[in-house]
């Protein structure tokens, strides 16, 4: 288990880290997340003594860093796979690294082919993609088979299979009881590991605790609703109080703010044909970014379509956006912070561009 | 620290630099020194105090190559971060920078007791004349030829530590004692202030590989002991900071 607490860090006057504190369970994937800048690396940086935290401390299983002899034993980082001497094989970083806890020489054979790097070891790692380097700073992290593995986005420049593969390996290890904390900007890829998460903005923290727990605080719930009969059920739950409607394909709308059994009697009382009725829910994406708002560093300016400046897209044909539907009250802003709307499309019953 | 000296030897020697410096370091002094006693050698004046002079002036590029080595050593650290892989798996630094040093250090000084060795004798063989340890200063010379070595090695660790660029330190290591002590030797001569250039470093240091150290030199010991005086405090402060320094 690791536990932080009160962790501060300064960069001249810009606080990298403020007073963080969370835990990190032991059998349990937790993802690491936050915007860019939002003190992420440092953080982990600081738990392993490599920067000087001006205040706070971090244990591992209740011992300080700093207190391991051998610690590749204990705790297996990896924070960038570029902290390799180019000119040097893979299998002589391994060797240096093992060499210096006390490793034999017969487990670098043993996580080369764990990693599958086993073929190229003998080359140097200035002809490595940046695939192959994730994967032999992978080899390092498993070489003392550690209780703790922390790893700063290690899905960077792997192909799926790759991705695939370290997010298997990572769930196994924590499967296996070890500690496992992993910061990644692939949101989708920690949905898919994780089982808790630690969300911090501007080096502080935000949230903690499971993933299914952030997006249900976090996410947009609503109803999917298809129907050969789009603008006449869509007047119904108007009435019965949807807060809003937006258009889905051609013959669907996004019920908010109705239960889905609410829209689905509201279908049975009404005698309009469903092809589809399904509850939906936003992604960790949507969750996040809802999250860490007001925690973003840097912020995209505009729109992508003002990126290039090419010809006007050609006006929507048959297959284009469906027309409005018939006009009705406009619907109330959804729910969340300002400044980052959710716009999927333009609400039945708005007025047209 | 064991396991530390092993780890920084493995890394010394598992690149293509440290081998091709090393043997550029070891083979200038002895190509000189082999070339001028053949050539010279049967000069009646050239005992062993002429052949002792060659060799060490030739292996004091020898120690400033060795020092670079150094220097790359931990800079290279640096430019590439691998000082945190290192720092992360020997959470007490002290092992680690006090390990690369005794790496270093052990080689320099095998690489130019060698080197001596070799030189002096193959040069004896070489030369017609009659060379020997006792003739004057050329022992002491020699014995000097590897503290110095060994100085020049721990001042490039050092610059390294502090200045943390590779070409940067490089610079330091080689143009100081190369330019900037002559410049400020001749602004001293022209101040008339001559007394004062034994106190530069550089020329303290070379104190001890000279046969015949002047009179208004700090003498081989006392110049040793002012050049690793230089040195010592300069490897204190860089070990202070990178050991109190974010990696």
């Amino acid at each position: 288990m690791i536990e932080i607490r009160n962790l501060t860090k300064r960069f001249g006057t810009v606080v990298a880290v403020d007073d963080l504190s969370f835990d990190v369970q032991p059998g349990r994937v937790t993802g690491f997340l936050g915007p860019n800048g939002s003190g992420k690396s440092t953080t982990m940086r600081c738990m392993l003594s490599l920067d000087r935290a001006e205040r706070g401390v971090t244990t591992f299983d209740g011992r300080r860093f700093e207190s391991f002899r051998r610690p590749l034993h204990e705790i297996g980082a990896l924070l960038d796979a570029g902290y390799v001497h180019p000119g040097r094989s893979g299998r002589n970083h391994l060797r240096w690294l093992a060499a210096s806890n006390g490793i034999a020489v017969s487990r670098i054979d043993e996580v080369l082919a764990l990693v599958g790097l086993t073929d190229v070891a003998g080359r140097k790692v200035r002809g490595y993609s940046l695939g192959m380097k994730q994967r032999l700073g992978l080899a390092g992290v498993l070489l003392g088979d550690p209780h703790t593995v922390i790893l700063d986005e290690p899905a960077n420049g792997l192909d799926p299979e790759g991705i695939r593969w370290i997010r298997d390996v990572l769930v196994h290890l924590a499967r296996t009881g070890k500690t496992v904390l992993v910061s990644s900007h692939l949101l989708a890829e920690i949905s898919l590991m994780a089982d808790d998460l630690i969300v911090i903005g501007r080096g502080r923290l935000i949230e903690s605790g499971p993933v299914d727990q952030f997006i249900d605080r976090h996410a947009t719930r609503w109803v999917r609703v298809r129907t050969p009969q789009p603008a006449r059920f869509a007047e119904h739950l108007r009435q019965i109080g949807a807060r809003s409607l937006d258009p889905a394909g051609s013959d669907g709308i996004d019920v908010h703010g109705l239960t889905i059994e609410q829209v689905g009697e509201a279908a049975a009382r009404n005698g309009v044909v469903l092809h589809e009725l399904s509850p939906q829910t936003a992604s960790l994406e949507e969750a996040f970014l809802k999250a860490t708002a007001f925690s973003q560093e840097y912020v995209s300016g505009g729109d992508p379509a003002t990126i290039t400046s090419g010809p006007p897209p050609p006006p929507a044909g048959p297959s284009g956006p469906p027309p409005p539907l018939p006009a009705g009250p406009p619907p109330p802003p959804p729910p969340g912070p300002p400044g980052r709307p959710r716009t999927p499309g333009l609400p039945y019953g708005a007025p047209g561009p | 620290m064991i396991d530390a000296i092993r780890s920084e030897w493995i890394k010394v020697t598992t690149v293509t630099s440290t081998w091709v410096l090393v043997l550029v370091g070891g083979a200038f002094p002895l190509v000189i020194s082999l070339l001028t006693a053949a050539l010279d050698g049967d000069n009646e004046f050239y005992d062993g105090s002429e052949l002792a002079s060659v060799i060490a002036g030739t292996a004091v590029v020898s120690s400033m190559i060795f020092g670079v080595v150094a220097t790359l050593g931990i800079t290279s650290e640096f430019s590439h971060l691998t000082i945190r892989p290192t720092f992360a798996g020997l959470p007490d630094r002290w092992r680690a920078l006090l390990a690369k040093p005794v790496v270093h250090v052990a080689m320099s000084a095998s690489m130019t007791v060698v080197i001596v060795v070799v030189a002096w004798v193959l040069g004896s063989a070489l030369a017609t004349g009659d060379q020997s340890l006792d003739d004057d200063g050329a022992l002491p010379a020699l014995i000097g030829v590897v503290a110095l070595a060994v100085g020049l090695t721990l001042l490039g660790y050092a610059l390294g530590m502090l200045v943390r660029n590779t070409a940067a330190a490089i610079c330091i290591l080689l143009l100081w004692p190369l330019v900037a002590e002559g410049l400020i030797a001749g602004l001293l001569g022209a101040a008339g202030a001559e007394g004062l250039q034994r106190w530069l470093p550089y020329v303290a240091g070379i104190g001890m590989v000279v046969t015949e150290p002047g009179s208004d030199s700090l003498g081989r010991v006392g110049g040793g002991i002012y050049f690793f005086a230089w040195v010592i405090a300069l490897l204190a402060i860089g070990l202070w900071a990178t050991h109190r320094r974010d990696a």
